[in-house]
């Protein structure tokens, strides 16, 4: 029997990517709409039981794509595999996880099975004709549009973030769960992965471990500002000072406080965003911190429909006079001096 | 060795954004102002800093859009690109990265390119496909996300070190020709050298017609383009800045934050 919708979730340095649990909830969500068969594929070396554990948890049918140490992170290699699996199953559609790994994936296996490609879906809608459109973001989430593939095989990527992420309700009635081993076949490849490595210092554990975040973006205008952020963080106790991806890139703050699907995924009580406009990488890092205040001179800026508390100020005015004010009220001279990771 | 940078004409980030509904994009008015997509200006620096190692190093620049594109291969010249290909297409409506990537494939199959190279993504779009969409067509290994590149010419072989979610590092080894999608971080753009800027005002660009190139059908269709629905779950602090200081002040002590 064939498959309606064929699942790809990736692993690396032994775990299953966390959203996997998001694109199930997709295909769920799917095929309450458009009834079919679900079908998972997840490529690793040694990873039977975290497969087992998952495929259980979910009620879902999985092939366990297994490859030789590293051999799974070759793209190349899994693009062939992947469409060898849909060459068979003929899936309708096909998901990835919106990475940049998904997105060459999906860009592979629609080119080679003439599909239609749409990538970071954030909402899928039935139209008139009881066909799916996928809803997505332009200009980093100030417009979305409506997508509607043409016809034939769909290949898609998820956005983080936008379907449930949610355990509890995951398990069908109709229990699946089953594990088919797949030895890889393809061996000839031009690309040879030679190391995955943790991208920055485990030991700094500043983020994780904070109650308080005050991060940085570019629109703090430059470097000298970071000292207000700084000052900004000083005032809370267990607080830490975290930035964007363009302030790490622009080597103000080192990689291993970036907040953002590339860095960090942070769950503080509250986090300050300071200058952050807003990109969907960062918003996946930060959006589940309990509380947000947003601080930026754009009122457009997409950071502020996350924020719980909007400030339409610019910060160099704006925190001075906050700490000012902070320090007369509560008659504080010195900083918390106990947990303080700034 | 030939290089090929593809680089986008994107609206920049500040301008305007007015909807064009029968078209499903923004409308294209003197108000928009259009520059480089910020991810192909690394990708032209990490391409110019090979040349720069390695003599007999050609850059090429090639872009896909209507008239209004040239400017963003003068921009890829005054960068120190030697030479700008121009894919005249008229379309209002927005090319599908499929059918940008088929253009691009089309031109470039017949140039023998030792490496090509993109941004991550375009910031207008912000679809991540365009670059391994043209590998796949050229029938060249990809790479994605590159935050470091070291070339070796001789061995045909260029070693890429790419940015993963969730916080790793991947290096993987391309046989040439390869295609390497360039990441943020990678470099720091040059400021177009003042010799550079004045040969980019004269110098010729070559111009193919899109529609003389293989043509493909479009595969996704665009509708409803609008403004997203706010989760307006924010309160907007209002008054003077003191006022605003104040009762963030009060809202962070009852919250016992401060």
């Amino acid at each position: 029997m064939g498959t309606d919708i064929l699942l790809f979730a990736d692993t690396i340095d032994g775990t299953l990517d966390p959203l996997t649990i998001e694109l199930v909830h997709f295909a769920r969500k799917h095929s309450t709409f458009w009834p079919g068969k679900i079908k998972l594929v997840i490529p690793g070396a040694d990873m039977a039981d975290v497969i087992g554990v998952f495929s259980k948890k979910c009620g879902l049918e999985v092939v366990y794509l297994k490859t030789d140490k590293n051999l799974h992170r070759n793209t190349e290699i899994i693009g062939k595999e992947l469409v060898d699996i849909i060459s068979e199953e003929k899936p309708k559609t096909v998901c990835f996880l919106h990475t940049t790994r998904g997105c060459h994936l999906a860009a592979s296996v629609a080119i080679e099975k003439e599909a239609s490609c749409i990538t970071a879906v954030q909402s899928i809608i039935r139209n008139k004709e009881n066909v799916p459109v996928y809803e997505r973001a332009l200009f980093n989430g100030k417009l979305v549009v409506n997508v509607a593939p043409v016809k034939g095989m769909s290949v898609l990527t998820i956005l983080a973030g936008a379907f449930s992420s949610s355990v509890e309700d995951i398990t069908e009635n109709d229990f699946q769960a089953k594990v088919d081993i797949r030895f890889v076949k393809h061996r000839m490849s031009n690309v040879e992965t030679i190391d995955i490595k943790r991208a920055f210092d485990q030991e700094d554990n500043a983020l994780s471990e904070a109650d308080v975040i005050i991060s940085a973006g570019r629109g703090i205008g430059n470097e000298d500002n970071l000292e207000l952020v700084r000052e900004l963080a000083s005032i809370f106790p267990k607080s830490a000072v975290g930035g964007s991806k363009p302030v790490c890139d622009l080597k103000w703050l080192p990689y291993n406080r970036q907040v953002g699907a590339t860095g960090r995924i942070v769950t503080p009580k509250l986090y300050i965003a300071c200058g952050i406009s807003g990109s969907q990488q960062h918003i996946t890092g930060m959006k589940n911190a309990q509380w947000i205040v947003a601080i930026n001179t754009d009122p457009h800026a997409v950071i502020f429909s996350y924020a719980d508390y909007c400030i339409v100020e610019d910060l160099t005015i704006f925190i001075p006079i906050f700490i000012e004010k902070f320090r007369k009220q509560f008659r504080q001279t010195e900083s918390p001096d106990d947990g303080i990771y700034i | 060795m030939k290089i090929l940078v593809c680089v986008k004409q994107v609206p920049y980030q500040g301008s305007p954004l007015e909807i064009q509904e029968d078209i499903c994009w923004i409308r294209d008015h003197e108000d928009v102002a259009y520059c480089m997509n910020r991810y192909d200006e690394y990708a032209i620096e990490e391409a110019l800093l090979l040349s720069e190692s390695f003599p007999d190093t050609h850059v090429d620049a090639v872009s896909v859009g209507p008239e209004r594109v040239s400017k963003t291969l003068r921009k890829a010249l005054a960068f120190g690109a030697g030479h700008g290909i121009h894919i005249l297409a008229r379309s209002e409506k927005p090319l599908s990265p499929f059918e940008t990537a088929s253009l691009i494939a089309s031109y470039a199959k017949k140039e023998n390119y030792d490496l090509v190279f993109t941004g991550v993504m375009a910031e207008d779009d912000m679809q991540c496909l365009v670059g391994p969409m043209l590998a796949k067509c050229l029938c060249i290994p990809c790479q994605t996300a590159a935050i470091k590149t070291i070339l070796d010419p001789h061995a045909k072989k260029i070693t890429v070190q790419s940015e993963v979610e969730g916080g790793f590092y991947e290096t993987s080894a391309l046989t040439l020709p390869a295609l390497v999608t360039v990441q943020s971080g990678i470099n720091i753009p040059r400021y177009p050298a003042l010799s550079n800027v004045l040969r980019s005002k004269s110098q010729k660009l070559t111009v193919i017609d899109a529609e003389s190139l293989s043509a493909n059908s479009e595969r996704e269709v665009l509708s409803d383009i609008s403004l997203p629905e706010k989760p307006d779950k924010g309160v907007i602090l209002t008054g003077l800045p003191e006022e605003k200081a104040d009762r963030l002040l009060t809202i962070l002590h009852e919250k016992s934050l401060l």
